[in-house]
């Protein structure tokens, strides 16, 4: 029965003016008791988001009862959010995986084996794509929610062993423009500063970033900084009014899309109004234009803002822009006493998305808002190990640990020294980056996939295309998981893994921050961790190839035990000998540091003794980044030494506006903007399975704008079609501003298969960076029934 | 069936179960001294709906006071202090609080909950 919300509320009201009535509890003393017999308490990270809170997982009779922030800790200091409050669910739930499965065909049930036969398996299918086909045919997909010594040791197999350099990650679809923003802007990857100088920013300029839902303890160091200093000026932009917006002095809101005019028309007023710092640029800044980086001029660059006037701009973007907001704003960027500058998927989803991030950068060298404490052009990386493992330790198809780039023959040769492989080993070639994987899947040349703690059946753009190949019996698929997930529907292979704290490893978050969670509970069942997995497949494999060289990649973890020694062995391989001398110099983060770090190290660390005191707060700054100091050129204080650079300069970009990939017509007159909220991860098979977060959110819904609704006569919790050019979802409303007119927001919180967003979404991608723009496609969206009781649905 | 008809009969149940409801509740006042309070006994589907979304209506000083606070704007939500309705907390413990005060609860007075300071859902310091 589908009763109306106001009849509920009616019903309800009663009720809840009864219970209250007249109670008083009783506040006994028993309340008071803490750390009762039997309860023991273990630090680590964060399993989800990429701010890196630190938090310790209650433990009793060797089952977790609780989570808890450490009030010491530089992330967040004691601070949670719900979900970091309640992921410690997922480990004694009845839904886990607990054996190896197996299925020849897709079109058969899984079969429970053990791990000797499913090892078997995975080693000899990848073995004949190999040997009939070559490295080319097979490949590794995972996760920056792998910890760093899984994702070396896949990619150590894979292009040492198996001679594939087809290593990619889900970062590839949210955090890649990132990374080449700042490679092309500052030749390095990772901010130069961190959080450190949120407490000493004077404006915070959060673009494309709902930092309230994304990053809530992040936010919360905002709000408090805001809170406790009114004058500190906070800049909201963003095309759909969010819980972000609640703090901002101004919320832009802007046609999606149109933030590089924004981005541009405030350098035109900076440079215009002569707010730009000529030392800092005269010292430390070039100016780049067009494929090739061609020099140009700082007359040139300003002739290039010419069309970006105020007006102008504020004509492109539309929205509630003014000529006189893009004027203030720009002040306030270029005049407070630090800026800091945060970003997330509203810049990085899209089809220019490395452009979108050069021009926040640009911002960041034009006015020096840069170096000094309370200035940064801050990146906000969306998982917890998208920087430690995938950017920084090889996990993405063209660069090898420790940020090199795998076509630069130099590189290799120093990575297969360290491993002890015969040169040659590496593949010169990238491998296939994302889409071109799953592209290449679809077209049958890549037979064997490893896909590790990621569902990409539901999480690629336009998954509907890509299922199609993980769906055919061409491709073998092997996920390594904690529960079944859209994407284990298509595996042949299902291999039980470890969880967060039933294992040991290290998560380096968005600041450059390495930190270690250790092991406190045991995996449910068979389930074992990834480096254990890794391990004996490719022992296999060596066997099976004939070829001893996949077995010398694990020979130096070979004995030694899964829980510890196992992972430590693999972090000190990984720091010792890829790290040193790189920019990401982790050679000082040893886990004996960890261990004793509330939080972690900030890289470069090149020694120990360095190490302990937290690392390097600020790249670049001689006396406070070693690394600064030890390749310093010059006499100046700042040292650009990042690998991507020779000149060691940081390079402002002539980047013009560009629509993206598909704007709304005639035929499909809505944007379509999808992302996260608060309550839930990605697809939603961690936080979907805790009861709190399922009820507070538990089906995806769509955002209407009170004005769209009124004309398409959608009322709140209506059903609504929203159908692109790929796909369709019928999706429960919200009726509220939210998105602007002529934009719908979608959540893609959802894996029922009728609520799958991504099923509508657009596949094109940045021609750089390759990572796809999931934030704007063009859709229909017609009123479709009115309110239905919708059921929440998880892949059993 | 016509949707004037489903309209009434669906009126008609909530009248009952108002009824039903209202003499539950009753009860559970009058013996709360020796029961545990829970939330108001929902559907599985009325459970599927956002604390704030009712609350908003229901109990809208409380909700107002609780958005306007420090836990509103960085949004923490009802269910992280209360619970779920299998886990329902009328009064949150010290525990509750814990999970990000932990640090607070050496330093502030042991014999009080947080709450008798720290006065909900505004939170400001009650001196």
């Amino acid at each position: 029965m589908a009763q109306t919300r106001r009849d509920f509320l009616k019903r309800t009201a009663a009720l809840s003016a009864a219970s209250f009535v007249g109670i008083q509890l009783p506040f006994t003393a028993a309340d008071l008791a803490r750390a009762a017999d039997g309860e023991q308490w273990h630090r680590g990270t964060c399993r989800l988001c990429g701010v890196g809170c630190r938090l310790e997982l209650g433990v009793r009779n060797g089952a977790p009862f609780a989570l808890r922030g450490v009030a010491e800790a530089r992330t967040n200091y004691g601070y949670l959010c719900m979900k970091g409050m309640h992921f410690w669910k997922c480990m004694g739930h009845p839904d886990r995986l607990t054996k190896p499965l197996y299925r020849a065909k897709k079109s058969e049930p899984f079969k429970e084996i053990s791990w000797d036969q499913a090892l078997d398996i995975a080693a000899d299918r990848f073995a004949a794509a190999v040997r009939d086909h070559g490295g080319k045919a097979v490949a590794y997909y995972g996760s920056g929610q792998c910890l760093t010594e899984e994702t070396y040791l896949f990619q150590k197999i894979m292009r040492g062993g198996l001679k594939s350099n087809n290593v990619e990650g889900n970062p590839r679809l949210c955090m890649a423009s990132a990374v080449g923003g700042y490679l092309t802007s500052f030749g390095a990857d990772e901010p130069i500063g961190g959080y450190s100088d949120l407490e000493q920013a004077h404006c915070f300029f959060i673009i494309g970033s709902n930092t309230a839902e994304a990053h809530p303890v992040l936010f919360r160091r905002i709000m408090r900084r805001k809170l406790d200093n009114p004058e500190v000026k906070v800049i909201n932009a963003d095309p759909r009014v969010s819980q972000t917006s609640r703090i901002a002095d101004k919320h832009l809101q802007f046609k999606p899309g149109t933030d590089l005019s924004l981005l541009n028309a405030m350098a035109r007023v900076i440079v215009d109004e002569k707010l730009h710092d000529e030392k800092f640029i005269a010292d430390y800044a070039v100016f780049r234009q067009g494929k090739e980086g061609k020099a140009v001029t700082f007359a040139e660059y300003a002739q290039s803002l010419a069309p970006y006037t105020p007006e102008a701009a504020a004509r492109t973007c539309g929205g509630n822009i003014t000529a006189d907001d893009i004027r203030q704003v720009a002040r306030w960027v270029a005049t407070s006493k630090g800026t800091v500058s945060l970003w997330c998927m509203g810049i990085n989803q899209r089809k220019q998305g490395v452009w979108a991030n050069n021009l926040i950068h640009n911002l960041h060298i034009l006015t020096g808002q840069l170096m000094k404490d309370g200035a940064d052009s801050l990146s906000l990386t969306g998982q917890p190990n998208a920087c430690g493992g995938v950017r920084e330790a090889g996990g993405l198809c063209h660069i090898l640990p420790g940020h090199r780039p795998v076509e630069k023959e130099p590189m290799r040769r120093q990575v297969e020294d360290a491993w002890g492989v015969p040169a040659g080993r590496i593949p010169a070639e990238p491998g296939l980056h994302t889409m071109a994987l799953f592209t290449a899947i679809n077209e049958g040349t890549v037979k064997a996939v490893w896909v590790n703690c990621t569902s990409p059946a539901q999480s690629l753009p336009n998954c509907d295309l890509y299922n199609q190949g993980l769906a055919g019996d061409g491709c073998f698929v092997v996920c390594t998981d904690i529960f079944k997930t859209r994407t284990t529907e298509y595996a042949n292979l299902i291999l039980p893994t470890a969880f967060h704290f039933e294992k040991t490893g290290v998560y380096g978050c968005t600041e450059r921050r390495s930190q270690l969670t250790r092991k406190a509970v045991n995996a449910p069942g068979e389930a074992r961790p990834e480096v254990w997995i890794a391990c004996e497949w490719a022992k296999r494999l060596a066997v099976k190839l004939d070829d001893p060289v996949i077995a010398q990649c694990v020979k130096p973890f070979e004995g030694l035990e899964a829980d510890y020694a196992l992972p430590r062995a693999i972090w000190d391989e990984y720091t010792q000998k890829l790290t040193k001398g790189r920019d990401n110099d982790l050679r000082g983060a040893t886990y004996p540091v960890l261990e004793r770090m509330a939080d972690g190290v900030q890289w470069p660390a090149p020694t120990e003794a360095f190490a302990l005191t937290g690392g390097t707060v600020k790249k670049f700054v001689k006396g406070r980044d070693p690394m600064a100091d030890s390749e310093s050129k010059n006499d100046l204080p700042y040292q650009f030494y990042g690998p991507a650079h020779e000149d060691r300069k940081l390079w402002v970009w002539l980047r013009p506006q560009a629509d993206p990939s598909e704007i709304p017509d005639a035929d499909y007159p809505f944007y379509l903007s999808t992302g996260r909220i608060i309550d839930h991860w990605h697809t939603m098979s961690m936080t979907g399975r805790v009861p709190e977060l399922l009820r507070a959110n538990p089906y995806a819904f769509v955002e209407v704008n009170p004005g769209d609704a009124a004309k398409l006569g959608i009322k709140p919790g209506d059903m609504v079609e929203i159908k692109s050019r790929r796909g369709v979802n019928v999706l429960p409303a919200k009726v509220y501003e939210g998105p602007m007119e002529g934009m719908v927001f979608a959540y893609w919180h959802d894996q029922e298969e009728t609520r799958m967003i991504n099923r509508v979404t657009k596949d094109d991608y940045d021609p750089a960076s390759k990572e796809p723009e999931f934030k704007i496609c063009a859709v229909q969206v017609k009123r479709v029934s009115g309110p239905k009781p919708l059921k929440p649905f998880i892949v059993a | 069936m016509g949707r004037r008809n489903v309209r009434r009969q669906t009126r008609a149940l909530c009248r009952y179960l108002f009824v039903l409801a209202l003499a539950t509740a009753w009860t559970a006042a009058a013996t709360a001294a020796e029961e545990k309070i829970t939330h108001p006994e929902l559907s599985e589907q009325e459970q599927l709906v956002a604390c704030s979304e009712c609350h908003r209506e229901a109990t809208p000083e409380l909700y107002t006071e609780w958005y306007e606070s420090l836990h509103g704007v960085a949004m923490v939500k009802c269910y992280q202090c209360h619970g779920t309705f299998e886990t329902f907390r009328v009064t949150p413990t010290r525990q509750d609080c814990a999970v990000c005060h932990e640090n607070m609860l050496a330093k502030c007075p042991q014999d009080k909950p947080c709450w008798q300071c720290h006065v909900p859902h505004g939170f400001k310091m009650n001196k």
